[in-house]
């Protein structure tokens, strides 16, 4: 269902595109995340119409794959909880972000990630990211998760695990480049069918919006 | 629609479908395209298909296309296929107006065949919406696919000798890619005229479909999103700590009303993502170093869905996109948007108001006795709160007069909102007279009406509202009012009318500057609607209030009645079309 758009165009060159969804408490960093790994590493930012909620970002995994992310944003407030679902359907990947410096942003983590575990597409591959790395480098006080605690639980729970921060860059990318490296590049079907029937409305164009379809009541 | 396939016609003017052109399959001239297409290729060689002059087939409701793809081996010879970052601005494309182009000869065939399938008498039983919607897709793949191999042939001949020679010169490959990059427009230009074509052509039968229940959605959203703005729930109460001034937010009001003014699902999707864009620049202009992200836009999406007038018929619009647009050309940020506001439509469905209010800060709803905290504009905009859905519920023949109903033969620049403006702005003004517990009659009389009709989703979202309302009322006074007039005794005090009166100047203001293009079935049906509450089972109180103002109402009520009146004459072209619906 959520099949990535991927090709192998030639022998030695792949692309595929995956949507990424972000989970996470209010103010534990998420869009501070995502920003940084969109605007940072690379040249080729465009400022989005609708800010950091939806963005897009290429990375070149090596020389001959390229991964394209969609981002999807979604509100932290407990209150939008329910909504969820339909920001995660069809997503290949999500991030789980916690603040390391709060201790209950990580239990509302855990509880994302069993939702997903339950939920989501059953081949998502699902990292959580412990945000504001700097604020306990700058002061280790303020830690009040321990990283081997929360690499556990990742460990236990199957999920890759990294501790970030968005406003020192550490980690960010690696967390994105691990995901990508996690994601089926290869093994996807082809973006495209015969060539020439690529492109804009092309015949293998986004799964994410492939079963919008009679949805229209579930909402 | 058109009576016989009609290949060849500039798509631009609708009204040329009643003149057949006669040469069929005759080369016609690609005008746009000339100056975009290598000089190599051979025109004629995309137009073989036979144009013939039979009708649609009468088994099924859209028949084989009967063009063939002769130079299919030539059409898919190889492209060379870097790995790229694929076309964010073939999208981008598409906020621009779309170009004047002209389909080829055999997808124009198609879709006019499919117009005129939709619109034949073939099924035994009314097509189901999803069935519908299920048929537009297919066709919108196919098409699709006439469409690329359409394009590839325009410059097939081009990219022939490319595969087999080394890539020399960096220019050679900007310069594929940019050919490349013009092939996905074309495909995508021309795939939104044949959306466009479609749906414009079948726009009343389509829209608001009558197998599905979007007109009381509509209007169950309405009564929720009425009694949420009743209990005063602002930007807080959703979340947001951020303080955004209502007026900034008049652009996104705008975006969604216009949404009625467009037939074509590329048209609405298009004012969803400037909505959204309208949502970011309220934000920055706000807060400059915000990153909006979804924790600040959902909530404002939200807040702009409550303040916004209620004809906006957002969740037939909504579903509209979903069921007519291709899928695959909602993707990106246009996915996003639509996600966005499926996932703001449902929250308002389905919050528990008195949750909400615990999880924000208090509510100042209007029940408070200091008015301080009233969100300036929280309580005017359902003084328009009753709009022609109530008329609609008292004369279900005229559902297709309002203005984006208008017959799709009407050229598009026509079709935008003309009787709008008089009666609006004496409407609300008046209407500002009414209490909240007025307004929440209202609400109940249209809501139960259509509920009447179909939905129980409506009452219960409306049953919410009132033991919201009273819930709260009950916790700030200990003994809960039994009668409408304990609660008016409650809500009506002089400070609070002041309050009103204060916020509807606010409000006409806002609309007056631009939103005003409520129409007029507005005013209208709020009077029709008041006199059915006069002669209904009200309290004496409202009766009163609505004695008052009794002569201006009758005014009112008599131009519903002559819109109601003129309606039929203005529909009687329609009526196969209304026939033919019920075929679908």
């Amino acid at each position: 269902m959520a099949q990535p758009r991927a090709s192998s165009s030639s022998a030695n060159t792949r692309f595929a595109q995956f949507k990424l969804v972000l989970l996470g408490e209010s103010a534990v960093g998420k869009s501070s995340l995502v920003l940084r790994f969109v605007k940072d590493q690379f040249d080729d930012y465009r400022e989005s119409t609708i800010g950091a909620a939806f963005l897009t970002q290429t990375i070149a995994l090596d020389e001959n794959t390229t991964v394209k992310f969609e981002i999807w944003d979604t509100a932290g407030q407990e209150r939008y909880k329910s909504l969820a679902p339909m920001y995660y359907r069809n997503a290949n990947c999500a991030v789980v972000v916690y603040d390391i410096t709060q201790a209950a942003s990580l239990d509302k983590a855990k509880a994302w990630v069993k939702e997903l575990q339950r939920q989501a597409n059953e081949s998502i591959v699902i990292a959580l990211a412990g945000n504001k790395l700097d604020l306990v480098t700058a002061n280790p006080s303020k830690r009040a998760i321990e990283t081997a605690d929360a690499e556990a639980y990742a460990k236990e729970a199957g999920l890759l695990f990294l501790e970030t921060s968005a406003k020192t860059a550490e980690n960010v990318k690696e967390l994105f480049t691990a995901i990508a490296r996690k994601l089926p590049t290869d093994q996807a079907g082809p973006r495209r069918g015969p060539a020439g029937l690529r492109g804009g409305v092309d015949m293998n164009r986004t799964p994410q919006t492939a079963n919008l379809n009679g949805q229209g009541c579930a909402c | 629609m058109a009576s016989s396939p009609q290949p060849q016609q500039p798509l631009e003017t609708e009204s040329s479908s009643s003149r057949p052109t006669k040469t069929l399959g005759s080369v016609r001239s690609f005008t746009r395209l000339e100056s975009q297409t290598p000089p190599t290729r051979s025109r004629s060689a995309t137009l073989n298909s036979s144009v013939g002059p039979e009708r649609a087939s009468p088994f099924g409701a859209f028949p084989e296309p009967n063009f063939t793809y002769d130079s299919v081996d030539q059409v898919e010879s190889p492209h060379p296929t870097e790995p790229e970052a694929l076309d964010d601005h073939v999208r981008d494309v598409l906020d621009e107006p779309l170009p004047q182009l002209e389909l080829p000869a055999e997808v124009l065939e198609m879709t006019d065949r499919f117009i005129e399938s939709l619109s034949a008498k073939v099924h035994p039983a009314p097509v189901s919406i999803d069935l519908l919607s299920t048929m537009f897709q297919d066709f919108y793949e196919t098409t699709a696919s006439a469409i690329s191999a359409h394009v590839s042939k325009l410059y097939s001949s081009h990219d022939a000798q490319a595969p087999d020679q080394p890539l020399v010169s960096m220019s050679e490959i900007v310069q594929r890619k940019k050919d490349r990059k013009r092939r996905d427009n074309l495909r995508v230009a021309l795939q939104e005229v044949v959306e466009k074509r479609v749906t414009e052509a079948v726009f009343d039968k389509i829209w608001r479909h009558h197998g599905a229940e979007d007109e009381a959605r509509d209007e169950a959203l309405r009564s929720k999103t009425m009694a949420l703005a009743v209990v005063g729930i602002g930007l807080k109460e959703l979340g947001l700590e951020e303080n955004i001034n209502v007026m900034d937010l008049k652009p996104v009001c705008e975006a969604f009303q216009s949404l009625n003014a467009t037939k074509c699902p590329h048209g609405k999707l298009h004012l969803l993502k400037r909505a959204h864009k309208a949502i970011v620049d309220a934000l920055t202009s706000v807060v400059p170093s915000t990153t909006s992200s979804a924790d600040h836009i959902l909530p404002i999406l939200i807040y702009s869905l409550i303040i916004s007038p209620p004809h906006i018929h957002i969740v037939s619009n909504l579903l509209y996109i979903q069921r007519f647009r291709y899928h695959k050309a909602i993707d990106g940020e246009a996915a996003y948007c639509v996600t966005n506001l499926e996932a703001a439509v449902s929250f308002l469905e389905t919050v528990d108001m008195g949750t909400l209010a615990a999880n924000g800060s208090p509510v100042t709803a209007p029940v408070d006795p200091e008015p301080t905290g009233i969100p300036s504009i929280s309580l005017p905009p359902y003084a328009e709160k009753t709009d022609k859905a109530t008329l609609t519920t008292i004369a279900p023949a005229i559902t297709d007069t309002s203005p984006a109903n208008a017959s799709p033969r009407l050229e598009t620049g026509l079709q935008k909102e003309t009787p709008a403006v008089l009666p609006m702005t004496a409407a609300t003004k008046r209407m500002t007279y009414l209490t909240p517990v007025e307004f929440a009659t209202s609400a109940a009389t249209s809501a139960v009406n259509t509920a009447d009709q179909s939905l129980k989703t409506i009452g219960n979202s409306l049953e919410n509202s009132y033991r919201f309302l009273f819930g709260k009322l009950s916790d700030k006074r200990t003994d809960l009012p039994k009668t409408l007039e304990d609660v008016r005794k409650l809500v009506g005090t002089p400070a609070q009318e002041q309050e009103l009166l204060r916020d509807s100047a606010i409000y006409d203001r806002l609309y007056s500057e631009g939103l005003k293009t409520s129409d007029s079935y507005g005013g209208d049906a709020l009077a029709t609607q008041m006199k059915q509450v006069r002669t209904g089972e009200t309290t004496k109180n409202t009766r009163e209030t609505t004695m008052k103002l009794l002569p201006e109402r009758e005014v009112v009520a008599g131009t519903s009645l002559n819109t109601t009146e003129s309606s039929p004459g203005h529909g009687a072209a329609y009526i196969p079309v209304a026939d033919s619906v019920r075929n679908l």
